[in-house]
């Protein structure tokens, strides 16, 4: 799972931070197809 | 109003911060400041329709980044400080009245992941020496807002209950060169009677010397000072097993069950790597279905601890109740 963060900063001058996910696509390897 | 008072008879610091006097307290539903922004609504700590997890600056620090000049004048005898640090509220999901314990695993390893960021951001700051990650949950250990939420504060200091732990550890360690919380986490695996769940990372128990009735612990089974030295696997695996804990306190009496969940690891002053050991401590108020364990006379003015339960009937109680395990193939 990959994080990503952004980071404000409010009118009162405090930072306020939203974290944001994203999985992580697994990479596979092309099937070989029966008929090859 | 906000500094540091040493107390020169306990010889530690004393936040004063009476700013905290005025803080939100219980407000209704529609009023919680720690739910979205509604559009029209009054605008909350969130100035957004929706959010996945949060960190924002408590608006009644007890601790700033950039503290007023103390209050009073200090003496020989009574020294006083700026209160100089960080204080943070992780807000663990946007729903207003969500339990974790019915949460997917994926929120927790969210969780996870967030307080190692936090972590390590505030960390490296050179006017911090340690990063304290905790939970107060449920109104009986003093909660003001129901909203699922955690708290940071980023010390000055080394807190001394800390001190006291990494003290013994590293004399420990000095003797015999093993860290004191790996030999615990030993001699607790080889009895097995306080054993509650394990996965491949992380083991829960209730200790030896437990002062709450179910008071658990959560050690990293191999000696990770940190949450900097944690692996992705790690991750989730602390992820699992603190799922499993709080699923199996929801379940133990039928509700959500209050604790103070406190999270005890290296010092970011850079000392002590190789006796600090990463582990959780949950300190839960009940001691029966509907008895609070109060801090009395013994406790709140000796410092002596009485229980009043074994801690391997607890523990057994404990690890009968559902879940099993922490592996749940999500």
């Amino acid at each position: 799972m990959e994080m990503n963060k952004k980071k404000i900063i409010k009118d009162d001058g405090r930072y306020l931070i939203y974290y944001t996910f994203e999985e992580k696509v697994k990479e596979e390897k092309p099937k070989q197809r029966r008929d090859e | 109003m906000s500094e540091l008072r040493w107390d020169p008879i306990r010889k530690d610091w004393v936040i004063t911060a009476t700013h905290r006097q005025n803080r939100t307290f219980k407000p209704p539903k529609d009023y919680c400041p720690l739910c979205p922004s509604k559009e029209g609504g009054f605008p909350t700590e969130v100035p957004a329709a929706d959010y996945d997890l949060v960190v924002f600056e408590n608006k009644f620090p007890s601790l700033r980044k950039n503290p007023p000049q103390p209050d009073v004048a200090g003496s020989e005898l009574y020294p006083v400080a700026e209160a100089q640090g960080i204080c943070e509220v992780v807000l663990f999901t946007s729903k207003h009245n969500g339990i974790m314990s019915q949460e997917p695993l994926s929120r927790f390893h969210k969780l996870v992941k967030v307080w190692r960021d936090r972590y390590k951001e505030l960390g490296e700051k050179d006017f911090i020496d340690y990063v304290y990650i905790f939970e107060n949950k449920g109104e009986e250990v003093g909660v003001t807002l129901e909203h699922p939420h955690g708290q940071i504060y980023a010390y000055p200091f080394v807190p001394p209950l800390i001190q006291r732990e990494l003290d013994a550890s590293r004399e420990h360690f000095e003797k015999e060169g093993q860290c004191l919380f790996c030999r615990v986490l030993q001699e607790e695996k080889a009895d097995g009677r306080r054993i509650i769940l394990s996965n491949d990372s992380f083991t829960a128990f209730i200790p030896f010397y437990a002062r709450y009735t179910y008071e658990v612990h959560i050690y990293a089974n191999k000696h990770l000072a940190s949450f900097n030295d944690f692996t992705e696997k790690e991750e989730r695996d602390l992820a699992a097993i603190l799922k499993a804990v709080i699923m199996k306190y929801d379940h133990l009496f039928n509700f959500v069950f209050p604790y103070i969940m406190a999270i005890h690891q290296q010092a970011t002053n850079g000392r002590g790597e190789e006796y600090s050991h990463f582990h959780i401590e949950f300190y839960p108020p009940y001691r029966t279905k509907d008895k609070l364990k109060y801090l009395a006379g013994s406790e709140a003015g000796a410092g002596t601890f009485i229980n009043g339960s074994l801690p391997e009937d607890k523990a057994k109680e404990l690890r009968n109740t559902p879940p099993e395990g922490c592996d749940f193939n999500e």
